[in-house]
């Protein structure tokens, strides 16, 4: 013995650690306290959730007001392939694998490097950063609530976390690596022996357990209890009256349609639309899900992003084009800005300047908290 | 005897050629096929439905049975006819979690 066990530190700016403490207090304060502050200044104050949506389904029903507001209600838990809960000694190995350099093929990258807690569990950047730092193809997506998704990357190419799990470790421009070398390197670290053997039975280290191991972390890193959830949930205080109206309008095909895509309880239909982005008029533009499928309504089409915690996830869009939600509605406003191909789900939205504002104070109420113990790891020796 | 085996010759030619093709109906509601799995016979068409909110892309991209309905808007229908046997996958792809069989058997 003798030896210290290695504590986690990013590979970053030291002030990244206060950042992150930044970001947990921030994630632990009641949300709403910010949402009661903006509603004083607000006349009219939603009294009824459930009213709420009976003139909005235009139903007198209250079940069937009722059963569409659960429809909205994001599960606990994003499932797992088998139905099984997750295993906290899974999730417990899948967090170090997570968060350890040592997997990559220069010792200097983890998952977390670019899927930082800090930064939304992004990067930041508006393309991301690979191996020495090479600027990447597509943004970084975040991995919030990654979970619930049904089918993984901006194109489209993985069905299932598991699937996805060492595409990065492989990828030359991403991790460096291979699966033989990350394997080795894993049975060589006394710790993972024993974190394996105990998530998996004395089974040992293999790839398939890894997969399974950084699929399960992913799964419990989950948004909740944002000011939408509870106010879905029947607290009509949890939302101010601006986050309501934004929310309407959100949903409104006549004027946001922003629903007809980022579907609740997740905000995303899991999805390929073009949405005319500006990039897609390059002479070798991205083709993004016409590299899987090969039709023409797929050529510049991108996965539809969740929204959940959107607000600490900018920049926006596949190509990191728009720096913030008010950047992002007013790509929307343009209906296009390249019109080839654009996804017919897509209609320029009807939206005065309040409207706007209103539909950002809405995005900002789907920020959840993440449990602070899903970033708080220490490294096995 | 031998005019029972003549009848029941007769009724074996004549039996698919007084088949009369059908018609099925598959809808898509709530980013959904319903059904997700149809029967047809060789003849049939099946007739697609769009009674969602949002527009769809139908496809098969199953070789010797491919088809794309293009930009499929609310309300819109259309049939898609299947000559030959065989198992024929059907997805959206925009939203390609939409996916049903069509076997034609």
């Amino acid at each position: 013995m003798g030896k210290s066990k290695r504590t986690f530190v990013f590979q970053l700016k030291p002030g990244t650690l206060i950042a992150i403490s930044f970001a947990l207090i921030i994630a632990s304060t009641n949300p709403s306290m910010i949402a009661s502050d903006a509603q004083a200044q607000d006349t009219m104050v939603i009294e009824s959730v459930l009213d709420w949506a009976k003139n909005i389904m235009q139903t007198s029903s209250s079940e069937d007001a009722r059963q569409i507001l659960d429809e909205w209600i994001l599960p606990n838990y994003a499932p797992s392939p088998d139905n099984k809960p997750l295993d906290p000694k899974k999730v417990a190995l899948g967090k170090m694998l997570f968060f350890d350099p040592r997997l990559s093929g220069n010792g200097n990258m983890s998952c977390a490097t670019c899927h930082n807690p800090a930064l939304g569990w992004s990067d930041g950047f508006p393309t991301g950063r690979g191996h020495e730092g090479m600027v990447l193809e597509r943004a970084t997506p975040t991995i919030v609530n990654v979970g619930f998704n049904k089918i993984f990357m901006w194109d489209g190419r993985e069905r299932s976390l598991e699937d996805q799990a060492t595409g990065p470790i492989v990828n030359p421009n991403e991790m460096h690596n291979t699966v033989e070398n990350m394997i080795k390197t894993l049975k060589g670290i006394p710790g993972y022996v024993k974190a394996f053997n105990e998530a998996f039975y004395g089974l040992g280290i293999n790839v398939s357990r890894y997969r399974t191991a950084i699929a399960q972390y992913q799964r419990a890193v989950v948004a909740q209890n944002s000011p939408f959830d509870r106010w879905i949930r029947g607290d009509a205080s949890a939302m101010t009256a601006q986050q309501v109206r934004g929310f309407e309008l959100f949903r409104d095909p006549g004027k946001g349609n922003c629903m007809v895509c980022h579907r609740p309880p997740n905000f995303t239909d899991n999805g390929f639309h073009n949405i005319g982005l500006p990039s897609f008029g390059d002479k070798n533009p991205d083709l993004g899900r016409h590299e899987q499928v090969q039709v023409d309504m797929t050529r510049g089409a991108f996965k539809t992003p969740p929204l959940r915690n959107i607000a600490q996830t900018a920049p926006y869009f596949h190509d990191g084009s728009a720096k913030t939600l008010d950047d992002v509605i007013e790509h929307y406003m343009t209906g296009g800005v390249v019109q080839s191909n654009l996804s017919p789900n897509m209609i320029k939205p009807n939206l005065s300047k309040q409207d706007k504002q209103d539909l950002v104070t809405f995005l900002e109420a789907l920020t959840g908290e993440i449990r602070p113990e899903l970033t708080q790891v220490t490294l096995p020796e | 005897m031998k005019y029972l085996r003549v009848v029941v010759m007769l009724i074996f030619c004549i039996a698919p050629l007084t088949y009369a093709a059908e018609e099925h109906l598959i809808t898509q509601k709530d980013l959904k096929f319903n059904p997700i799995i149809k029967v047809v016979k060789p003849g049939d068409s099946v007739k697609f439905k769009n009674i969602d909110n949002v527009v769809h892309n139908i496809v098969s991209l199953t070789e010797e049975f491919e088809f794309n309905l293009g930009e499929f808007k609310p309300g819109m229908t259309k049939s898609v006819k299947f000559e030959q046997k065989g198992v024929v996958d059907v997805e959206c792809t925009i939203h390609p979690d939409m996916k049903m069989t069509i076997f034609v058997f």
